[in-house]
């Protein structure tokens, strides 16, 4: 009863991670979940450091004590829940006010307790059963794998606010599954009180605070605004409004005087706008698309065959419909936008993604590209993400596969002869977003053998948009002329043809200097590498092994920047990076604290200390490797899996649930002259390294097989190496246990916070130096874990 | 008896003395803003460069504490922005100063303000200029802004509760807009209602962060534009 009891606690505290993470995403933004999200993770240390500190007690009254806690961690998912929707914290105020930091630590305050709790469940179980740490450690990961997969599947059926019940009624599962074990009459008023609970929080109203200053809050306060419908998935919380006040035409020329038409918006999580735009049939509506930058290839090339990668609300297939494409794929991630724009508001978008020239298809855009042998025109990368959360950084800790150099690689060869690809982005100031994407078509052009990369770009801006096309072939006189008469009717300034002088620049909305210019002049001379190093942002191109085109930031700047501006810097700082390395110092912090504390009750024990200090590298070591390795991974089979969701889910299922399988049969993995720990390090040690070797290989085999068998083939290729990761934690585990008992709880709590710190960790090396650093240092951990215990 | 009776004197005299008090209060209260307000326009506008007589002399006089919530009165001339309901924000002193100035007023013009907001940024334009009109999207902040200015003083503003996306064409032209509620684009009808030779002014950023002015203007039939750095920009690419 005990194992089936740990494994839905720990079902339900990593499904209750990834709730929040997504509750965070909808109502502030997901950088600061992360932030929040990692300190209450430290819960997991800090019931190591708790049951260190009142072992004795606790060792005796493990049954009573597992019951409290099991309760009260069933009780305070939920109340955490509630409390958290009242704290007034506003990420974007916390510059100016200070009791935004005060906000902040009652939500680490808040989010601290359940996992406290439910951590210190787990803790206890190892403490009770010594010689059977390798069962609890099974049922502690089959149930977190079950979880984490569990809740990715109901968010594609749930809202919210039921996920959140379901995840209360599995850890009063747990509760009641103990109970009934117990032979004492307070099982039943833990039965009971669990069941009336479940009951009672099943049918209480929940609400969401949504940050006032997310667009969609702003959005419904507008004069007859309405929310449409709702949907939810993993993906995001879609929210469609209505209102005579929507309109949404990004970067539109300011020649431009006509009409726009009515328009829906379509919201991502509360803030990623896009529209759905009103369609009667009549096309000459949609002049306003011609008088956006996002046009210009069309005046380029004639009835094209178009390819647009995530194609949101439509506004890009609209613009492809009014210029007379012979074609259009449009390809979106998530399904449920294009059944609301294909089901529940056909009429109102004039059934655009069911007509015949119009092919919608659901998948992951890169992976979408890799995987056909089709031909286009003409590829197109949309706008999606918002003006005010791109300007303020907030993206800056999301990968994306879409503007790396191999991405653009792989886009380029996908275009016909003559074809072009078309990169529009937001115009920031100081300028960042183009001169990156410039960057990265100039290498991709390179790397792929291109001589005279200049004569194949065009780049273009309006006051608050940029569009770059990427020529398959170098741009024709008759193309530039082209360009040049469309930028100049509507008021674009030219930043790159081939042949351009600075004379012709920087007129229509013109900047302090002509930086775009210059930043291209300076990416196509022979000092680029010079001009990477001196430019005040991270301009230099992303890598499929480091795919973080949104960080911009860079530390050797940061002095110059407070320097000459003073506190005017702060408009301009990439805000998910700094939140990144304020959440690996809070962590380290709390972490240091946490395992120093339990030393100060454990002085009287006689250990050596330099046994107690192989314990402590022991674990850390295994809790850092163990995170590099599964979030390198993460990334890995985002491209192959063609979706984030499904790549996140299916690795993390496959590395608990086989790192458990490990766990149980680790007694059995050793040799007379082998130790199990030293077999699994050089199992882990072979494996990964003909991962890093042959894994693309294996990938592009099967790159256009279905989903299932994609998922399948990720699953196999996970599972061994995950079994033998299984091993050395439980098998040291168990040795500390025979040798040094009291210290069993500390080691536990070490593991847990160096496992916060290694997933924060990995995401900062990740973005200076690849995933592949990254997974080296594992393994270069994994030897050293084996090195220490000898 | 004789203490029960001292408390009543003490109570009746307290009640008596009190509206003397608070307004005594009331005047040292406003001293101590105006002092404020002072250091405001010399610490964090005058510092950073504006010159304008006619916008520092505005600055100084609209009572910025009165435009917020009570909540808010301790942070109103401090370096910072504000929050107003509805997930708006009253920009930075020195924003709403440099707006200002960029508008280039000489006295005679007519303005428009797209986004009311508290109604702070149309005072500082009715002490500069004669005819301000204003127009707010919401409706609650429309309504306070509305009772606010009248309340003040500023019978000049003209408050419109309605859409500001086709700007008030029955009070077209305008020398002068200001549109503090930026979107992705700039509605077609407040450019058409610019006058040639008038200048539009928009920060652009996110809720709390202005990153950018950008500043329109007509001239000769065509509509031009600047992007204002609110901060020394060091320059990024003089090396190359």
């Amino acid at each position: 009863m005990l194992f089936l009891s740990v494994f839905f606690i720990s079902l339900a505290l990593l499904s209750y991670e990834i709730f929040l993470m997504r509750v965070f995403s909808i109502t502030s933004w997901s950088h600061f979940a992360y932030m929040a999200i990692s300190v209450a993770l430290l819960g997991c240390g800090a019931s190591g450091t708790f049951i260190t500190v009142f072992q004795k007690r606790l060792r005796e009254n493990f049954p009573a004590a597992f019951s409290i806690f099991s309760f009260l961690f069933s009780l305070f998912i939920f109340f955490s829940f509630v409390a958290i929707q009242k704290i007034p914290f506003e990420p974007l105020q916390i510059v100016w006010y200070g009791r935004q930091y005060g906000y902040l630590l009652g939500e680490y305050l808040v989010l601290f307790l359940p996992f406290f709790l439910g951590a210190t469940c787990i803790g206890l179980s190892f403490q009770h059963l010594p010689g059977e740490i390798n069962k609890v450690y099974f049922s502690n990961m089959a149930g977190s794998g079950v979880g984490a997969l569990l809740i990715v599947l109901l968010m594609f059926f749930l809202s919210p606010r039921y996920l959140l019940v379901i995840i209360v009624l599995f850890s009063f599962l747990a509760t009641i599954i103990f109970a009934l074990s117990l032979k004492t009459r307070w099982n039943l008023v833990i039965i009971i009180s669990s069941l009336i609970l479940a009951i009672l929080f099943f049918f209480s109203p929940l609400e969401m605070r949504i940050s006032p200053y997310k667009s969609l809050s702003t959005t419904l306060k507008l004069p007859q605004a309405k929310i449409l419908t709702q949907r939810s998935s993993p993906y995001g919380l879609l929210t469609v409004v209505e209102s005579p006040a929507i309109r949404y035409a990004p970067g539109l020329s300011l020649n431009f005087f006509g009409e726009l038409p009515s328009q829906l918006a379509l919201f991502i999580d509360g803030d990623s706008q896009c529209a759905i735009t009103h369609f009667t049939g009549d096309l000459s509506e949609f002049e306003y698309l011609d008088y956006m930058t996002s046009a210009l290839p069309y005046h380029l090339l004639e009835e094209p065959r178009v390819l647009i990668l995530g194609s949101g609300g439509g506004s890009e297939v609209l613009s492809a419909l009014y210029h007379q494409a012979d074609f259009t794929e449009a390809v979106e991630v998530n399904s449920q936008v294009i059944d609301l724009v294909k089901k529940d508001f056909s009429d109102f978008s004039g059934r655009i993604y069911s007509r015949v020239d119009v092919q919608t298809v659901v998948a992951e855009a890169r992976g979408f590209v890799e995987s056909r042998t089709d031909k286009y025109d003409l590829i197109q990368l949309s706008l999606l993400d918002s003006f005010s959360a791109s300007s303020a950084g907030v993206y800056a800790l999301s990968e994306s596969y879409l503007y790396t150099r191999e991405a653009f690689q792989c886009f380029l060869g996908a275009l016909s002869s003559g074809g072009v690809v078309s990169v529009t982005r937001w115009i920031k100031m100081p300028p960042r977003d183009g001169i990156k994407i410039f960057a990265t078509a100039v290498e991709a052009l390179e790397k792929m053998g291109v001589k005279e990369a200049a004569s194949h770009l065009i780049f273009i801006r309006s006051w608050a948009t940029s569009t770059l096309l990427i020529g398959s072939s170098p741009f024709s006189e008759g193309e530039i002329w082209a360009a040049r008469e469309f930028a100049g009717q509507r008021g674009f300034d030219l930043i790159w043809y081939p042949g351009i002088s600075l004379r012709e620049t920087n007129r229509y909305h013109i900047l302090p200097q002509a930086y775009y210019y210059e930043a291209c002049r300076s990416i196509l001379s022979s000092k680029r590498e010079e001009f990477y190093d001196d430019y005040l942002f991270c301009v230099q191109p992303a890598r499929d092994n480091s795919p973080y085109f949104f960080c911009f930031f860079k530390w050797k700047f940061l002095p110059h920047l407070i320097r000459t501006m003073g506190k005017e810097w702060i408009p301009f700082i990439e805000w998910g990076y700094v939140v990144l390395i304020a959440t690996l110092l809070q962590a380290s912090l709390v972490s240091f604290l946490l395992i120093l504390l339990p030393l100060f009750f454990l002085r009287k024990q006689k250990v050596p200390r330099v046994r107690r200090l192989k314990v402590l590298l022991y674990f850390l070591f295994l809790g850092i490797a163990y995170m590099f390795i599964e979030m390198s991974f993460i990334q890995r089979f985002i491209l192959f899996l063609r979706s984030p969701i499904y790549a996140v889910s299916v690795v993390i299922f496959s590395f608990l649930l086989f790192s458990g399988w490990g766990s149980l049969f680790s007694r059995r993995i050793k040799t007379r002259k082998l130790s199990g720990i030293v077999i699994s390090v050089v199992a882990i040690v072979i494996i990964s390294l003909v991962y890093l070797a042959g894994l693309k290989t294996v990938f592009s085999l099967f790159l256009s097989t279905s989903d299932g068998i994609r998922i399948a083939i990720s699953v196999a290729l996970i599972a061994p190496l995950a079994f033998f990761m299984g091993i050395p934690f439980p098998l040291g585990l168990t040795r500390v246990a025979r040798e040094f008992p009291s210290h069993l709880p500390w080691a536990w709590g070490i593991n847990g916070c160096f496992s916060v710190i290694g997933a924060v960790l990995a995401t900062t090396l990740a973005i200076s130096w690849g995933f592949n650093l990254v997974t080296g240092l594992a393994l270069c951990l994994y030897v050293s874990s084996f090195l220490v215990l000898r | 008896m004789r203490i029960s009776r001292f408390l009543i004197i003490i109570l009746v005299g307290t009640f008596l003395l009190a509206p003397l008090r608070w307004g005594q209060a009331g005047e040292a209260n406003e001293a101590v803003y105006q002092a404020r307000r002072e250091r405001m326009v010399e610490t964090q506008i005058v510092s950073r460069g504006i010159t304008d007589e006619k916008v520092l002399q505005a600055m100084r006089k609209v009572p910025r504490h009165l435009f917020v919530d009570e909540s808010q009165r301790t942070y109103a001339y401090e370096d910072r922005p504000l929050p107003i309901p509805c997930g708006q924000t009253i920009s930075q002193p020195y924003i709403v100063a440099l707006m200002t100035e960029l508008l280039e007023l000489r006295g005679e013009e007519k303005a428009l303000e797209v986004g009311t907001g508290s109604g702070y940024q149309a005072a500082v334009l009715s002490e500069i200029i004669n005819e301000v009109y204003t127009i707010e999207i919401f409706e609650e902040l429309g309504v306070a802004a509305k009772k606010r200015l009248s309340h003040l003083g500023y019978q000049k503003v003209r408050v419109r509760i309605d859409d500001g996306y086709y700007g008030w064409p029955e009070k077209a032209l305008f020398d002068v807009i200001i549109v503090t509620c930026a979107v992705g684009h700039i509605p077609p009808p407040l450019i058409e209602q610019l006058k040639e030779g008038g200048r539009m002014c928009l920060p652009l950023g996110s809720p709390f962060l202005v990153q950018t002015l950008m500043l329109v203007e007509k001239r000769n039939g065509q509509v031009i534009s600047r992007s204002i750095l609110p901060v020394r920009f060091v320059p990024l690419l003089g090396k190359h």
